[in-house]
């Protein structure tokens, strides 16, 4: 074969990072502050911070259906068009299913956002940290396998990361969501401070809690502060909000290690099976559909949980028949999303006098109080926090049967308050639930089309009777009026939280990564997105993606240092 | 879709409107509704008198009229309704034509406001007698009446006269004060 002594020279790099989402931009911003020349690896286009929010500064009335998805549009990506966050002001940074067609053995929803920034730019924000209930969960119940690390592993760098993300929160002393490097927190609404105060006099363990949140309250890092105005998925030209585009990225460039190749889907990981490593990435250029190699020491796989999977499966030698650190078999395996099956409100008669001002672009938090302390609980296993909030709209029940000028008096007052409770259940890790390639199909780029076969089972469903029902009860022991169950009923992955198929353990014969995201047999790749997950909790699951994607970059520069790499 | 498309389409004939044949059944009246197989931008004045009989000018602030509802409706009908909606609420159109030309011997349009809101009066009856007959069925269609408020409500609150001058809109709130207090001459916030 030959070799082009100049292009290996030219395309090679001290470490790789493939994919620029929020776990891929914490690992650029770590190896580049740590001097090592980072080549960051995105199949999607560039997002520049600020100057790319093409969105954000539009009033309502300046979109052509005031936000609406067309239905043409609809018809034509069902998938996409089920998430909450898909709207004419936002759809630039979402895949749409005819773009980029998947299998479905049973119905997932995949939502996916290809672009420098990933869904860094669209995600919900929410930060708790998990904490040992969590850690220690598989061990105790003899459930799939153990975690490799423990809180206290993972706990400085927690603290390492919010310190730069900057997470708004209050210091509530909660050991299911242990405390972290909090900005002053945002403040809860009085009907959202009335619940709180009510909720622990009747329960003793339910604690309401204001979300801890990746929204600045004070400048941070030459960022934000956060303006209140909540449209933060078009992408902030404030930082008020983390992303990688406002806050990793640029880090990273500062250093000047960065290099970012848009448009450059990652094909395989190159496999030496004289050293036992691999050497580099080979990819395809979206535009020219060119094949080109790329070399580095260390690799960083975080091209987001099914589609660094998907490059590990797609990534074979004779070493790994059955795709890169799969000698367990259980790559693909165990995927998980959380269940968000449960939405109940309800209307309070009270604080008619009182209103906010200002969007606050977060909500509460009921911490999990299931399987915990003291309760006990026959049907199911884990448990589930509630996204709750209150909130007074305006208009009330009259509007639905006037019209003229009592209908629009109605509508331009304010109606009764409102509380919702939204469950936010654990899933737990199943065998079963898998990612395939499909076996005759590729994509443009020759990739294998993915085939998901996943669906939730007892544990989830038991679960989600008991969230519904034990809100309902709740509102109503509350005092609360028109309590109404909304039947919230979601495919599995429309939560988009989908983890698991990589995930980490202490034996190489039942997990695919170590205790430091190293893949079992080829100890220079790491995997630090939602792929390495052993189990799912019920906490929203990015804050501990990037604890772990710079404990684990932290891990492969000394590793490199000591000459181990 | 773009206007230009629409007026397109007419042009093509397959939006094109047809006169109702059946002249006889209105008993001479002037007014001929007509029985439309398309909204096209013909019907905007018809759709903005309906939208504004639904949110009428007040002392406060200005109706659906003249946030441009019938143009909005439009747009919304031809490109964001499923076409078991847009049938529904075409359907619709033509027979509050036809019972404007009934009921008033003219034209929706030029009827006067009192009289406007009187039959809109009986249909927004019957709409809510139609939701209290399908509570019990598992899946319904809506009636063409709730399609119409819907999307003057929708429309007029999302429009630039409808949130600043019927609620208060605040596109850069720079803070967020958990309590301010409330009183019924307060308007709401608009987004």
């Amino acid at each position: 074969m030959y070799i082009n002594g100049k292009a290996i020279t030219e395309n090679t790099y001290d470490a790789i990072v493939i994919g620029s989402g929020i776990s891929g931009g914490w690992a650029a911003k770590e190896l580049c502050e740590k001097g090592l020349k980072t080549l960051v690896l995105e199949r999607g286009r560039m997002v520049v911070h600020i100057k790319d929010y093409t969105t954000a500064s539009m009033h309502p009335w300046e979109f052509e259906h005031r936000g609406v998805i067309p239905q043409k549009i609809k018809e034509e990506n069902p998938v996409i068009s089920r998430c909450y966050a898909f709207s004419e002001a936002t759809e630039h940074f979402f895949v749409k299913d005819t773009e980029h067609p998947y299998e479905q053995t049973k119905p997932f929803d995949w939502i996916r956002g290809y672009q420098v920034g990933g869904k860094s730019l669209l995600w919900a924000r929410w930060t708790q940290r998990w904490s040992d209930l969590d850690f220690e969960a598989n061990a105790k119940e003899g459930i799939a396998i153990d975690w490799p690390i423990r809180y206290k592993d993972i706990a400085p760098w927690y603290s390492y990361v919010e310190k730069f993300v900057g997470i708004s929160g209050n210091r509530d002393g909660l050991s299911v969501i242990p405390d972290g490097e909090f900005l002053p927190p945002m403040e809860m609404n009085c009907l959202e401070k009335h619940v709180k105060e009510q909720l622990t006099k009747q329960y003793k363990d339910r604690h309401l809690v204001i979300s801890r949140t990746a929204n600045l309250t004070t400048r941070h890092k030459g960022r934000g502060p956060c303006q209140y105005r909540s449209l933060c998925n078009r992408g902030c030209p404030f930082g008020g909000y983390f992303s990688s585009n406002s806050s990793t990225l640029p880090a990273a460039e500062k250093t000047g290690n960065l290099t970012i190749r848009p448009f450059s889907v990652a094909q395989s990981i190159i496999y030496d099976e004289t050293t036992e490593k691999v050497t580099g990435v080979r990819i395809v250029d979206t535009n020219t559909k060119e094949s080109i190699e790329y070399f580095a020491k260390i690799i960083f796989v975080n091209g987001s949980t099914l589609n660094s999977t998907l490059l590990l499966m797609n990534s074979t030698s004779s070493r790994f028949p059955d795709g890169m650190g799969n000698d367990c078999g259980e790559l693909g395996h165990n995927l998980m999303d959380h269940n968000y099956n449960c939405k109940v409100q309800g209307e309070y008669d009270g604080f008619k006098n009182k209103y906010y001002s200002g969007r606050r672009p977060t909500g509460t938090y009921l911490a999990r109080f299931r399987n915990f302390g003291k309760d006990k609980q026959k049907d199911f296993r884990r448990g589930y926090a509630y996204a709750a909030g209150g909130s007074r709209p305006a208009q009330s029940e009259l509007s639905k049967i006037v019209i003229g000028e009592t209908l629009k008096t109605d509508l331009t007052r304010l109606g009764p308050w409102k509380f919702g409770f939204s469950g936010m259940g654990e899933c737990l890790p199943y065998h079963e639930n898998k990612i395939t390639l499909s076996k005759d199909r590729t994509d443009e780029w020759g990739m294998p089309i993915l085939n998901i076969d996943a669906e939730y089972k007892e544990n989830e469903t038991a679960m989600t009777k008991d969230m519904v029902n034990t809100a309902l009860e709740m509102l109503d022991s509350l005092n609360f009026k028109n309590i109404e169950d909304k039947k919230q009923v979601r495919n599995i992955g429309l939560n988009i939280h989908e983890m698991g198929t990589a995930r980490m353990g202490h034996d190489p014969k039942t997990s695919v990564l170590n205790g430091n995201n190293q893949v079992w047999g080829a100890k220079n790749v790491f995997v630090t997105d939602g792929a390495c997950m052993t189990s799912s909790a019920c906490q929203n699951p990015s804050l501990t993606y990037m604890a772990l994607t710079a404990r684990a970059a932290d891990f492969a520069v000394s590793e490199l240092k000591k000459m181990n790499l | 879709m773009l206007r230009k498309t629409f007026i397109n389409r007419l042009a093509l004939g397959s939006g094109s409107a047809l006169l109702l044949p059946a002249a006889s059944l209105l008993q001479g009246c002037e007014y001929k509704p007509t029985l439309r197989t398309a909204l096209t931008d013909a019907d905007i004045p018809l759709l903005d008198e309906l939208g504004n009989t639904i949110i009428p000018d007040t002392m406060s602030s200005p109706g659906a009229k003249a946030a441009d509802i019938g143009e909005y409706m439009l747009v919304m009908y031809s490109d964001c309704m499923p076409w078991e909606e847009q049938n529904i609420f075409l359907n619709g159109i033509n027979e509050l034509d036809s019972r404007a030309a009934q009921t008033f011997s003219g034209s929706f349009v030029e009827a006067d406001s009192t009289q406007k809101l009187e039959l809109l009066e009986v249909v927004q009856t019957e709409a809510t007698a139609y939701q209290l007959k399908m509570e019990k069925e598992e899946k319904t269609l809506p009636h063409y009446f709730d399609l119409l408020k819907g999307l003057t409500i929708s429309g007029y609150f999302s429009s630039e006269i409808g949130m600043t001058q019927a609620r208060n809109y605040l596109p850069l709130p720079g803070k967020f004060e958990a309590y301010i207090p409330y009183d019924q001459d307060n308007k709401p916030w608009a987004t």
